[in-house]
């Protein structure tokens, strides 16, 4: 009978998870620097990630933006800032909300993506007969799947604040009759390098951290179809609770550095 | 294969895309920061600098032509803001062009407001410091509120007092509001105010009318028409006083060389001088008849003089009669009459011989 309370055993394995997702990154940095580099499982991966993703953060970065308007306007309207509405929704969205959201659709499809993949390889022994073969596995599987986690979501990004920039023009056009040219000087108003570049270095480490997670997770998997469900989830919880924290620090470094 | 060409080619677009956006922000945002194009550093030294930031705008008569680039302590604990502004702009600031730190929005936000000085000014260069006005501060504005409500707290206390005052009947309003003789009185004034307005109407009907004085100058054409010709008449007078001032200035004239003629004057100057000598000199005499005992004195004023030259006269008509008399009786004598018939006769022949 085990004797330890399950708290204490949750306790125990999230450190270990912990101590695990660090010598991960270490090996992670080890394979990349001193492995041959797997160019075109990159570009595949490139593809799933980046691509095949855009349409989800695409279409949530136009609602987000069209919502976000819309329902800011009343509100504005009270004040009689109005003007300041396009400046507002677009701050907003390039500094904190698109980069947090867009991550966490990101952790949600990728991220289980990735974990279950992984996991189902390791299920199936894949991984095994591949370090057999001295094929390398963590160089094919997980260097190449981060790596294209950590550019592609930037990128995607910079797609979801466009388009939301779109949806925010089309929210407040919906209401009254401002030109494109007065809403892109009204949204530019107050924005600085200080709102684009942190918000894009936050995003470099929310698509490492969720690809790094999602890999250990679904690299590591227990044994069994039960260990694949329960990879994608971890790695979807565990990326998406790296991303609130991260996001966190990030705020914090920021407002020590820049305010 | 040919799936994995077409993969390859959406990846690459799709990272492509997503530079080109980041890198068209970073270009519009760098574009507002006035990154890309060639910029001016020039200096404000404030008191206060307001919760100023670096990154804050920078206008010139309402436009934005920079950002604030550094904010830093002088020695005097003034604070000295560097200024980065757009090259082209930099003409347009003059010597005496005042900065002033100024609330961009009700949030609190902070922007350099720059009133670009006189244009007759020289331009400032890089590096230039620019004058600097201190804007009234919020709490400065909050000061004077408070002293404005003291005040107000002390005229509604004297406001209360009156009115007390006025409840109790006390000076002139107080009267207005409780005596009722006052009131009455202001009646009975109302009332004959009415009346006289009354009649007052009565006498612009009348007046409308033409009746009366008033009436006829309003109504009767004739009267209007005579001050007419005497207003024209006036005019005429007035221009005839034009022309014979004119003259006087031109120098025309008696008048006209009285106020021109400079060797007039000197004469009249002369003139009064010698009437002066003349006037004191008969002075002097009309003393000297008074005082002197000379021969014209005793004529004018003793009266003993007087009445012997009465006596003298008197005897002088007598001695007149005499002689008169005596001649006549001579006259009638006969070797007279015979000397005076000759001297006849040819008196006759004469007159006969002239006609």
């Amino acid at each position: 009978m085990n004797s330890r309370s399950p708290m204490v055993y949750k306790t125990q394995q999230f450190l270990l998870d912990i101590a695990g997702i660090t010598s991960f990154v270490g090996l992670f940095f080890r394979n990349l620097f001193t492995r041959r580099f797997e160019g075109r499982e990159f570009l595949n991966q490139c593809f799933r990630t980046g691509y095949q993703s855009l349409l989800l953060i695409g279409v949530t970065a136009i609602i987000l933006g069209l919502v976000l308007t819309i329902q800011t306007r009343p509100i504005l309207a009270d004040l009689g800032a109005v003007s300041w509405l396009p400046n507002m929704v677009f701050v907003s969205v390039v500094t904190e909300m698109g980069p947090v959201i867009f991550a966490l659709l990101f952790a949600g499809k990728v991220g289980s993506g990735i974990g279950a993949e992984l996991s189902s390889m390791r299920v199936t022994d894949q991984i095994d007969a591949m370090e057999v073969s001295d094929t390398y596995p963590f160089n094919y599987l997980v260097v190449t799947r981060v790596l294209a986690t950590t550019i592609m979501l930037p990128l995607l990004v910079f797609y979801g604040d466009a388009l939301a920039f779109l949806g925010s023009f089309i929210g407040l056009n919906a209401y009254s009759d401002i030109s494109f040219q007065l809403f892109y000087s009204r949204a530019f108003e107050d924005f600085f390098f200080r709102d684009i570049f942190p918000a894009t270095i936050k995003t470099i480490f929310f698509g490492y951290f969720i690809g790094i997670i999602s890999s250990y997770m679904g690299y590591y998997s227990d044994k069994g179809t039960e260990g694949v469900g329960r990879s994608a989830n971890s790695a979807v919880v565990a990326s998406s609770l790296v991303v609130f924290v991260l996001d966190l620090i990030a705020v914090q470094i920021t407002d020590l550095l820049l305010f | 294969m040919k799936d994995k060409h077409r993969k390859n080619l959406l990846v690459g677009i799709f990272v492509a895309l997503g530079f080109l956006i980041f890198i068209s922000t970073i270009y519009l945002v760098g574009k507002k920061e006035n990154i890309f194009g060639s910029t001016a550093n020039v200096y404000a030294i404030f008191k206060d600098a307001k919760g100023l930031r670096a990154g804050d705008k920078v206008r010139l008569s309402g436009i934005d032509i920079g950002t604030v680039s550094t904010i830093g302590f002088l020695e005097d604990n003034r604070v000295i803001v560097s200024l980065s502004l757009e090259q082209e702009t930099i003409k347009y600031l003059k010597k005496n062009a005042l900065a002033t730190i100024a609330n961009e929005g009700l949030m609190g936000s902070k922007v350099v407001k720059i009133l670009p000085g006189t244009i007759t000014e020289d331009p400032v260069g890089r590096n230039d410091t620019i004058k600097t006005i201190e804007q009234i501060d919020i709490d400065d504005i909050m000061q004077k509120i408070n002293e404005s409500s003291e005040n107000i707290t002390v005229v509604t206390e004297e406001l209360i007092d009156i009115t007390q005052k006025i409840n109790r009947g006390e000076g002139i309003f107080g009267k207005i509001f409780t005596d009722t003789t006052f009131t009455q009185n202001l009646d009975e004034s109302s009332k004959n105010i009415a009346v006289i307005t009354s009649d007052f109407v009565d006498l612009i009907d009348k007046v409308n009318r033409g009746q009366g004085i008033v009436g006829k100058i309003f109504a009767d054409t004739a009267i209007t028409a005579d001050i007419d010709s005497a207003g024209q008449n006036i005019n005429e007078i007035a221009l005839n006083i034009m022309k014979i001032t004119d003259k006087i200035n031109q120098g025309e004239g008696i008048f006209g060389r009285l106020f021109t003629d400079t060797s007039l004057t000197n004469n009249l100057f002369a003139s009064s001088q010698n009437l002066e000598i003349a006037t004191s000199n008969l002075k002097k005499l009309s003393a000297k008849l008074t005082n002197d005992s000379s021969a014209l004195n005793l004529f004018i004023n003793d009266t003993t003089f007087k009445d012997s030259l009465e006596i003298l006269i008197n005897n002088l008509n007598i001695g007149i009669l005499e002689v008169t008399e005596a001649a006549d009786a001579v006259e009638k004598s006969g070797i007279v009459r015979l000397f005076s018939k000759k001297k006849k006769d040819e008196k006759k022949k004469d007159e006969k011989k002239n006609e």
